[in-house]
């Protein structure tokens, strides 16, 4: 009995150590918003803030007079992800109904080519894919990062699974109805998947809004970057001069994501693993 | 029973034809891109890893050239595959073993409001777009006006460390700041994969009075592992695609010290414009993945155990 107690204070002393030591992992995102709020003139002041002790606003206001388009980076992210997501979804939608429910002479192989270039990484094929934007003239436009996104394996097989666990006989008796395959697939099977459409929209906005690396190869004029590369430009441009400038555009940036998190955090947390976990 | 067998039969022979074309209409788009962005890239890459190729002029085929020069003259290549290969080793390896020890820790806590803590403390730097972790942990890592260093100063006396500019630390504070983002998403597939194991070993092994820490290391840790391979892989695959926390911190310096594989292939292909020789370390990288990864599963029934 002492021993079972005993025990369970243990426990609860580690996971008062375990809430600590992530508190310790989040500080610093308290010290970029601390940091963003104090005046210009205490940007370098050591000991840093964790915890705003001004509200003083001048970092955001010297960061949207500046002459660099935030706003219009934020609409840059926005119209790039969203257009992914769209695309993305209606592309493997129609592809993994084909692969799981018509099953068409050679769609297995086709599923099989697919999955075969799930471990390519894009840093590797960039070259070509640089080569090909170029010829297409796309080097340099937001339409280039869109349509490199719309194809994902991962996301056709995922979508494919869970089709695939939905009995035959529906489809079946929807054919004997007289639907075609275009209506059985958006409207019967669709709305059977939703949970992993949610999951696959989660997955793809994180992928997505977050990108760096093809902004960073395609895009070079301030109007067409979105925001984690403009914010990194804007760090070249503005110089080291202006750190609480730049921690505010980071602040800026995050915070609709913290907004996001605080909400959702469960479906995002169970979305990226589960996926994760499945996959 | 038999009726059934023979309607759908009858439904299946009846459409086949025009199910096939339906099927692959379907596909079309999704196979127009497949080919046009992925499979013509990839055959592109390995054509032009043949090749010397700098843009302004057609490719100029030199046939293995280049994968002489890659294997036998380039010492750089070398540099930069280590430092790869030791960054992902090393903080795949710790993130894995902190997030198993928190995962382990916290796996009876079910409290809705220390579980909403939790998640949002550790996994919100995994969400984070990893271009705006690099601007925040270049301030803090800053060395004459960093926040760490005041710290190590004021705790322990210690001199300005240059996290990122001393070629000694600036690997391993990459290293720091990839285990900092990556601990969180480990901890939580690992707790989904603790919380699935059925609770009968768990009363098989308190009835044969076995500690927290002995049912801990015999009993969860081994049914832990598939999903301690499945972490391993994806982070594994992920950590050598390594690109943007160096890139920006460091931009590869000091004296190479943090260039990894990817940054190299941008730096031969846009920098330096040798496109063909680019295409060449390219297609050694990918090879390179995919090696590792066929190893980690042909390994891994040494010690997971599969129910």
């Amino acid at each position: 009995m002492i021993k079972k107690t005993s025990s369970k204070v243990v426990g609860f002393i580690l996971s008062l150590l375990v809430l600590a030591a992530g508190f310790v992992v989040f500080m610093p995102f308290l010290f970029m918003f601390a940091q963003s709020m104090r005046l210009p003139s205490d940007a370098y002041r050591l000991p840093p803030d964790w915890f705003p002790t001004t509200f003083d606003l001048t970092n955001y206001k010297t960061l949207f007079a500046s002459d660099l388009p935030m706003l219009n980076m934020v609409g840059n992210s926005a119209l790039v992800t969203f257009s992914v997501i769209v695309l993305r979804l209606i592309v493997a939608i129609l592809a993994a109904y084909a692969i799981a429910k018509i099953r068409y002479r050679g769609s297995n192989t086709v599923m099989i080519g697919f999955l075969s270039s799930m471990m390519l990484p894009i840093q590797a094929t960039i070259i070509p894919l640089y080569i090909i934007m170029s010829n297409l003239g796309l080097v340099n436009t937001r339409l280039s990062l869109i349509i490199i996104g719309i194809f994902d394996s991962f996301c056709i097989f995922m979508l494919k699974q869970s089709m695939a666990t939905i009995p035959d006989s529906i489809v079946e008796s929807a054919k004997i109805d007289g639907a075609g395959h275009m209506r059985i697939c958006w409207q019967i099977i669709v709305p059977m998947i939703k949970s992993s459409l949610a999951t696959m929209v989660i997955l793809i906005f994180n992928g997505n809004w977050n990108d760096y690396f093809l902004p960073y190869i395609f895009i070079s004029s301030w109007d067409k970057m979105t925001l984690p590369l403009g914010i990194n430009a804007l760090k070249g441009y503005m110089g080291s001069g202006n750190q609480s400038v730049i921690l505010a555009a980071v602040s800026f940036a995050v915070t609709p994501i913290l907004i996001i998190f605080l909400f959702g955090q469960r479906y995002i947390v169970e979305g990226l693993t589960a996926s994760a976990v499945k996959g | 029973m038999a009726s059934t067998a023979k309607k759908k039969r009858q439904v299946g022979m009846f459409t086949t034809k025009k199910d096939d074309l339906v099927g692959w209409l379907f596909t079309a788009p999704a196979l127009i891109c497949f080919i046009s962005f992925v499979l013509l890239p990839t055959l592109a890459m390995i054509g032009l890893s043949f090749t010397k190729y700098k843009m302004l002029r057609p490719p100029e085929w030199i046939g293995l050239d280049n994968y002489v020069r890659l294997f036998t003259k380039d010492a750089k290549l070398i540099k930069v595959a280590m430092n790869t290969i030791k960054l992902s080793t090393v903080s795949v390896l710790i993130s894995i073993f902190i997030g198993l020890v928190l995962a382990l820790l916290i796996t009876s806590r079910k409290n809705g409001l220390y579980s909403y803590v939790i998640r949002l403390f550790y996994f919100f730097p995994n969400i984070v777009a990893a271009s705006f972790i690099a601007i925040v942990w270049s301030i803090l890592f800053s060395k004459d006006t960093g926040v760490v260093n005041y710290y190590l100063h004021r705790l322990f006396g210690m001199q300005p460390v240059g996290f990122l500019t001393d070629q000694r630390y600036a690997l391993w504070s990459v290293v720091f700041i990839d285990v900092w983002r990556n601990i969180g998403f480990i901890m939580f597939i690992l707790l989904a994969g603790i919380r699935s194991i059925s609770d009968s070993y768990y009363e098989a092994a308190a009835l044969d009075g076995a500690s927290s820490l002995q049912i801990a290391t015999h009993v969860t840790i081994p049914l832990l592992t598939p999903s301690i391979l499945l972490v391993m892989v994806i982070q594994i695959i992920g950590a050598l695609k390594t690109f943007d926390i160096p890139n920006i911190m460091t931009e590869g310096g000091p004296n190479d010290a943090t260039r990894t594989m990817a940054m190299y292939v941008y730096d031969m292909a846009f920098t330096r414009m040798s496109m063909g020789y680019a295409c060449c370390v390219s297609v050694i990288f990918v090879v390179a993945i995919m090696l590792v990864t066929v190893l980690q599963f042909s390994l891994s029934n040494k010690w997971v155990h599969y129910d």
